[in-house]
């Protein structure tokens, strides 16, 4: 339900997602889920060019999924240090499924849709075994979070 | 004296970062060769199921450690590594006999099917020729047996 999906975000609460991959590829797939999070003006993956964010992984799960198979896992999150001044609201830290994680974040009143947003995002990584590295799989899915006190 | 300790220090800290970094390093490889083995053990026939449970065990772990480089904490990150460069290895050497296993067992399975192909053909053949020797000779002795009918001509 889209009522369910977090989106006006308070400091302190914890909010719950759930994080799924299916795996229709023919084959057993290694897959790297990256969470990362970005501010109202940063760009998130290119999904023409098939290009990931440039911004740190935050949090990262891994999972070996067979054919045809589901893999799904709770993501939680909750904001931290956030603080506001001068219509710029600055986020200093994020727990994310209990581990909390550093950032520098910082996004500027957007008068269009009355909001300080940011967006959590996550990537999907496959292990391409030719290689013996992750690329990018060009997916990704993004929640976008308005800021409040 | 303060200067040059908290200089050391920091240096330590450089070396511990460098050395988790590449203990990190030495289990996504160890991890992703594991996969590989278990991809290829899939391919030859094998049945996975517990070898992908194992991997995302390793996995998992893999990516707590990771996980606490990321939240700049140092928790456990060694003992995680170290676990999960050990499953993976388990699953690798578990992935190659399973590989092994298969590649035999679908060789076998191949021999079986040409073996009884071979057999079911010959034993088809066989069968066709004495039937029809059979319809042939019934054929044969109805015609010899069967007298000829005169029949007038009427003008």
């Amino acid at each position: 339900m889209l009522g369910d999906i977090p989106f006006n975000i308070k400091p302190g609460v914890t909010y719950s997602v759930y994080l799924g991959v299916v795996n229709q590829m023919g084959t057993i797939c290694y897959y790297t889920s990256f969470v990362k999070l970005e501010n109202d003006s940063q760009s998130l993956p290119n999904s023409t060019l098939g290009t990931p964010s440039p911004l740190p992984v935050l949090y990262e799960y891994k999972s070996f999924i067979g054919d045809g198979a589901t893999w799904e896992v709770p993501l939680t999150f909750q904001v931290d240090q956030l603080t506001f001044h001068d219509n710029i609201s600055q986020l200093a830290g994020v727990i994310i499924n209990g581990i909390e994680f550093p950032v520098k974040e910082s996004s500027i009143w957007n008068a269009d849709k009355t909001g300080y947003y940011y967006n959590l995002f996550v990537e999907l990584w496959i292990y391409n075994s030719t290689s013996g590295t992750s690329q990018y799989h060009n997916r990704f899915v993004s929640l976008f979070l308005n800021m409040t006190q | 004296m303060s200067l040059g300790s908290c200089l050391s220090g920091e240096h330590y800290v450089f070396a511990q970062t460098d050395q988790t970094a590449s203990k990190l390093q030495a289990a996504n490889s160890a991890v992703g060769q594991a996969f590989i083995a278990v991809l290829d053990a899939e391919k030859a026939g094998g049945n996975v199921t517990q070898l992908l449970a194992k991997l995302n065990t390793a996995g998992t772990i893999l990516a707590k450690a990771q996980n606490a480089v990321n939240s700049e904490s140092t928790a456990n990150i060694t003992s995680n590594v170290e676990n999960a460069i050990q499953i993976a290895n388990q699953v690798k050497n578990d992935a190659l006999n399973l590989r092994n296993v298969s590649l035999v067992k679908s060789q076998n399975n191949l021999w079986l099917t040409y073996s009884f192909s071979i057999v079911g053909a010959a034993v088809f053949g066989i069968s066709l020729l004495i039937v029809w020797r059979r319809f042939k000779r019934g054929f044969i002795k109805k015609l010899l047996g069967s007298k000829p009918e005169v029949v007038e001509n009427k003008p």
